[in-house]
């Protein structure tokens, strides 16, 4: 069901059956755009308070963005506003926020996987490091970040949900993105 | 497509590296987890408004004096009100003392101290504020009237 349908259901007589279904197109998405940023313990909860948000807001949406895009702002808004509370509270969560339990990384510092007579890493041991890289970056830089690398969100679409330019988008990323490499080579 | 294409193509050009890193594979929870979330998400839709109302206001209030005790804030807090307890003490210490009123002093406290303090006083001030001191004749002089007050003063005239 496109969007539009789905709207037209929320706005007849059957509203819930449409946000059943915007629930169940969106989740897994919105679920590891959060998980990305807060980490998998407190992704329960801000995925949660995004959805309620989104229920609320649904009313007035007024189709002057897709969807998705104001889906996506939501559930930055609910992390950053979760992160920004942790942080006041002196708790930050440092979970990875990507993976299965099995993949998870412990806590550990880079030095662990470049010493100086090392073996190249294999690809494993790399993209764990690259998740200890992508957890390094400020918070921001990490979103515009994941959602260009895994979500592979146009700029244009991402400016909307970050309220940002695209150039400064494109900046962030670049940034991100070398920061990343330094990281993976050792160089940090 | 034309979408991830240019994006691979972003990365390669920033990062070669990166780019040539795949891109972790992971497991995402499965239906289950999501359909207790639904629940979950509809329960609290479901709420009635002021049981939401009452939640939120009660959250910003806590949210609130929880600030006072982060350590960085809560120490300005315990200085600035200190400050305020001592100025408040000290300013209430150096209030002075009730002031005695010609009132609260008997006759004899003022008998005595006028004795004590003749000197200071001049004879017409004197004259004008005991109604009972005769009227003095034209003809007494300046000089009379001292000797008169310094040796013949009785408190007969107070």
């Amino acid at each position: 069901m496109t969007d539009s349908q789905l709207l037209e259901l929320f706005h007849s007589d059957a509203p819930e059956k449409a946000f059943k279904l915007l629930m169940d197109k969106y989740q897994v998405r919105l679920y590891w755009h959060i998980r990305r940023i807060v980490g998998e313990s407190n992704t329960d909860d801000v995925l949660q308070n995004t959805f309620v948000k989104a229920w609320r807001g649904l009313e007035n949406f007024r189709n002057d963005s897709q969807l998705f895009s104001w889906l996506y702002r939501i559930a930055t808004n609910e992390s950053i506003s979760f992160l920004n509370k942790e942080k006041r509270h002196q708790h930050i969560s440092f979970d990875v926020g990507l993976g299965s339990d099995e993949n998870e990384i412990e806590s550990s510092a880079p030095s662990q996987y470049l010493q100086a007579d090392a073996q190249p890493l294999d690809g494993e041991a790399l993209q764990k490091k690259l998740l200890l890289a992508i957890d390094t970056l400020p918070d921001k830089q990490k979103i515009v970040f994941n959602l260009r690398y895994y979500d592979e969100m146009p700029y244009e679409e991402m400016s909307k949900v970050l309220d940002t330019s695209v150039g400064a988008l494109k900046a962030s990323y670049h940034h991100a993105a070398k920061k990343i490499e330094l990281f993976l080579i050792g160089g940090d | 497509m034309k979408n991830l294409e240019n994006i691979n193509e972003e990365l390669k050009g920033i990062s070669p590296l990166l780019s040539s890193i795949e891109k972790p594979t992971v497991e995402t929870p499965n239906a289950l987890y999501f359909e207790q979330m639904q629940q979950r998400v509809w329960g609290e839709i479901n709420q009635p408004t002021s049981a939401i109302q009452k939640e939120n206001w009660l959250d910003n209030l806590l949210q609130k004096v929880e600030g006072l005790f982060i350590p960085q804030y809560a120490l300005s807090y315990a200085v600035v009100l200190s400050f305020l307890v001592l100025s408040i003490s000290y300013f209430m210490v150096q209030k002075p003392t009730n002031e005695a009123t010609l009132s609260s002093l008997t006759d004899t406290e003022i008998q005595t101290y006028l004795a004590e303090n003749i000197d200071e006083f001049e004879e017409q001030t004197l004259m004008q504020e005991n109604a009972q001191t005769p009227s003095l004749e034209k003809s007494v002089s300046a000089e009379q009237i001292n000797n008169y007050l310094e040796n013949d003063f009785t408190t007969e005239l107070l």
